[in-house]
């Protein structure tokens, strides 16, 4: 084997490499496609819009790891968006307002999570009806009409920078450096990703899956909720019909980020790259003035073709590891199932 | 026995659910703003009958007129006012009026078009979510001798089309764009077009714009058109990176309210200044946008005023003829005209956080 070719491998080498390299890809192409896109202005505005996506996406991604998925996110970011707006212009205060939308967030998850790990039903069915649920009130309560904010400083939220950096993605950051930590660095993490790898085995060895189960709906709702808070912001008003087909979005996005919709695979950083690669290509199209009809064929083709990409390496990775492993198979058995 | 217990919760939980999202994402908004009539409606009740006589007595027959319009999308504002106007024409005609929603969804549709000829209506209107697919219900209903009135989405078949044109709307509003660029020497215009291409109606919108402002600002150009899905916070995404790739828009367009405004919030959320910035609109249907039109320091110019009211008072009246078998035009134009700064309060009173129409103005613009 020469040396050129095991560099490649090695530069395959880590889980996210193959999404990497196609995120790196895409910015090439639009750099040299589009004088804009590689403007200070351009990038602040990709991050800021990907910002909201991440925060969501954090939950999710959190959420598919233990195996369960929550579809009413979108549903959420309008039924809290509505009900931040309306309180806050009863008490004009912004932090009461924000406080409020979290606490939504907060009842919603557990509601999502008691029915799911009670009655043992698929969250797919649960947060579905959720989902209905959530914007069939948020069309009540507003009557269809847009709730307008009349607190100003609220936008900031929103609007608002940190030096040159947009608050929305400080917010992100802050968030994804958290979670990134928690996932990997401590028990709970363990836990989650053994919640959803392998349930059955959690249980038996001593893991309370149906309170880790809660606990992730919550963070799921909860971060939903905040990215509901900050899309609000933006757009001035409570719109009963905000974040329409958001949950898709972001599903779409962890998922191409590598991470597995059965539990127990994926990871933090799979979920910002993917992200990050659908961020790109809807500013990127954009800015090229790509019919919107194309603009869907590409972005589905994109998908399609980084998951395979990452499964071939997947595939490819796990036949190295099988070959390493048989000798020692016996012994080794749970190191090589940690690897995955 | 535990199991069991929990397996029925399940179960009867979840035909709940699925009993909720199939009736109650169809009928909250018809139910709310039904709420608001209901109060009305009490009140109304012994004039009711007086006209109801009235009406019998016209008709020649003893029972109430029944009517039922099933509505594509009720939760969008636009469908609300027109439920609003039709609600109150039948109030004040005294016949029995069903609203329904259909959510987008085709099949949908036709069961409650089933459901409505079920409940014996005597006209059945209906805004087409797609208009083939609502032919064998309008075949089957007019071979049963019910007229029906179709709204917005032309079928190859009914017994009268009522409707906006929207390319001639689309081109009044751009000519209005043009004559404000010239009127206030605006620089030549850079417009973004914020507009819904999978709908054919609103591609008419842009098209009739672009063809109405170039031909009064010749040398004016489209730099950029996005797809705002006709919702805000899509509308706002779009705007934003059309505002990157094109920093010298002055001029924003939008299909509907909220393709208009989630194009200003992105001009305004990039920092820029307001103040250089034009904006125009399709629709007025809703608060927000009156609100932003009668903002004085406000970007928004002008929009085409569709008064969804009164589209729904023209289904009503139109439908009420039908049934009584008296002659209806094969299609009606609804009327329409450019709302800007100053005569918004023509048309609309504000009324709390309520915009009400102001029948006497709205019924003397005549169809173009």
């Amino acid at each position: 084997m020469s040396s050129f070719s095991r560099n490649i491998k090695k530069l395959f080498s880590f889980d996210e490499s193959v999404l990497l390299l196609s995120l790196i890809g895409i910015v090439i192409v639009l750099s040299f496609l589009s004088p804009y896109f590689m403007t200070g202005e351009n990038i602040i505005n990709v991050l800021r819009q990907s910002s909201i996506t991440l925060i969501a996406g954090i939950g999710i991604t959190v959420l598919l790891l233990v195996g369960e998925v929550d579809l009413s996110i979108g549903s959420l970011a309008a039924f809290v968006g509505i009900f931040t707006i309306k309180v806050l212009n009863s008490t004009k205060s912004t932090l009461i307002a924000v406080l409020v939308g979290l606490a939504i967030g907060f009842v919603v998850g557990i509601i999502n999570s008691s029915i799911v790990t009670r009655f043992n039903i698929n969250s797919l069915i649960v947060t579905l009806g959720m989902m209905s649920i959530l914007r069939g009130t948020g069309y009540i309560v507003t009557n269809a009409v847009a709730v307008q904010n009349q607190v100003k400083e609220f936008t900031v939220i929103g609007t608002g920078y940190l030096g040159p950096i947009p608050l929305p993605v400080v917010i992100a950051f802050l968030l994804f450096a958290l979670f990134y930590f928690i996932l990997n660095y401590t028990t709970f993490g363990r836990y989650v990703y053994a919640s959803g790898g392998n349930p059955k085995a959690a249980i038996s060895s001593g893991i309370n899956v149906r309170s880790i189960k809660t606990i992730c709906f919550i963070i799921c709702s909860m971060l939903a909720a905040l990215s509901a808070v900050i899309m609000t912001a933006r757009v001035n008003s409570g719109q009963p019909n905000l974040a329409m087909g958001f949950e898709m979005t972001v599903i779409a996005a962890a998922i191409l980020g590598g991470t597995s919709l059965s539990g127990g695979q994926g990871s933090l950083l799979g979920t910002l790259i993917g992200i990050l690669i659908l961020g790109v290509l809807e500013n990127g199209m954009v800015l090229l003035d790509v019919s919107t009809f194309y603009q869907d064929v590409v972005r589905g083709a994109v998908i399609i073709i980084a998951v395979i990409l990452d499964t071939r390496r997947a595939a490819g990775k796990e036949k190295i590891q099988k070959i390493k492993n048989e000798p020692r198979l016996s012994s080794d058995k749970s190191s090589a199932s940690e690897v995955k | 026995m535990y199991k069991n217990i929990s397996k029925i919760l399940a179960i009867s939980l979840l035909i709940i659910f699925i009993f909720v999202s199939i009736t109650g994402c169809g009928s909250t908004s018809a139910n709310s703003a039904s709420d608001q009539t209901k109060q009305t409606e009490k009140k109304e009740e012994p004039k009711q009958d007086e006209t109801k006589k009235d009406e019998s007595k016209a008709a020649g027959q003893d029972k109430k007129l029944k009517l039922g319009y099933v509505q594509n999308f009720s939760s969008h504002e636009f469908y609300k006012n027109i439920g609003r106007g039709a609600k109150e024409a039948a109030e004040k005609t005294g016949v029995d009026f069903e609203i329904a929603d259909a959510n987008l969804d085709i099949n949908k549709q036709i069961s409650m078009c089933e459901t409505m000829l079920a409940k014996k209506v005597d006209a059945l209107i209906v805004t087409p979510v797609d208009p083939k697919g609502i032919m064998p219900i309008i075949e089957k209903a007019m071979g049963a001798g019910i007229p029906v009135i179709t709204e917005s989405v032309k079928a190859p078949k009914q017994t009268c089309y009522i409707g906006i044109d929207d390319f001639a709307g689309g081109y009044l509003d751009g000519k209005y764009a043009g004559e404000y660029v010239k009127k206030n020497n605006f620089p030549t215009p850079k417009a973004l077009l914020v507009g819904l291409p999978a709908l054919e109606a609103c591609v008419n919108r842009t098209e009739g714009f672009k063809k109405g402002l170039l031909e009064v600002v010749p040398d004016a150009k489209i730099v950029a058109e996005v797809d705002g899905s006709g919702a805000k916070d899509k509308a706002m995404a779009k705007a934003t990176d059309a505002l990157t790739a094109h920093p010298d828009i002055n001029l924003i367009m939008g299909i509907n309210d909220d393709s208009t405004l989630g194009g200003v919030q992105a001009y305004k959320a990039a920092g820029k200044d307001l103040s250089k910035l034009i904006a125009f609109g399709f629709g007025v249907e809703g608060v927000a946008a009156k609100n932003e039109l009668t903002d004085a320091k406000g970007p928004y110019q002008g929009g085409l005023a569709m008064f969804p009211e009164n589209i729904g008072r023209l289904l009503v009246e139109t439908a009420i003829k039908a049934a009584k078998k008296e002659t209806v035009p094969e299609s009606i134009q609804v009327p329409f005209t450019v709302m800007n700064k100053e005569n918004v309060a023509t048309y609309y009173k504000k009324q709390g956080d309520d915009w009400l129409i102001i029948w006497d103005e709205v019924l003397k613009i005549q169809s173009k």
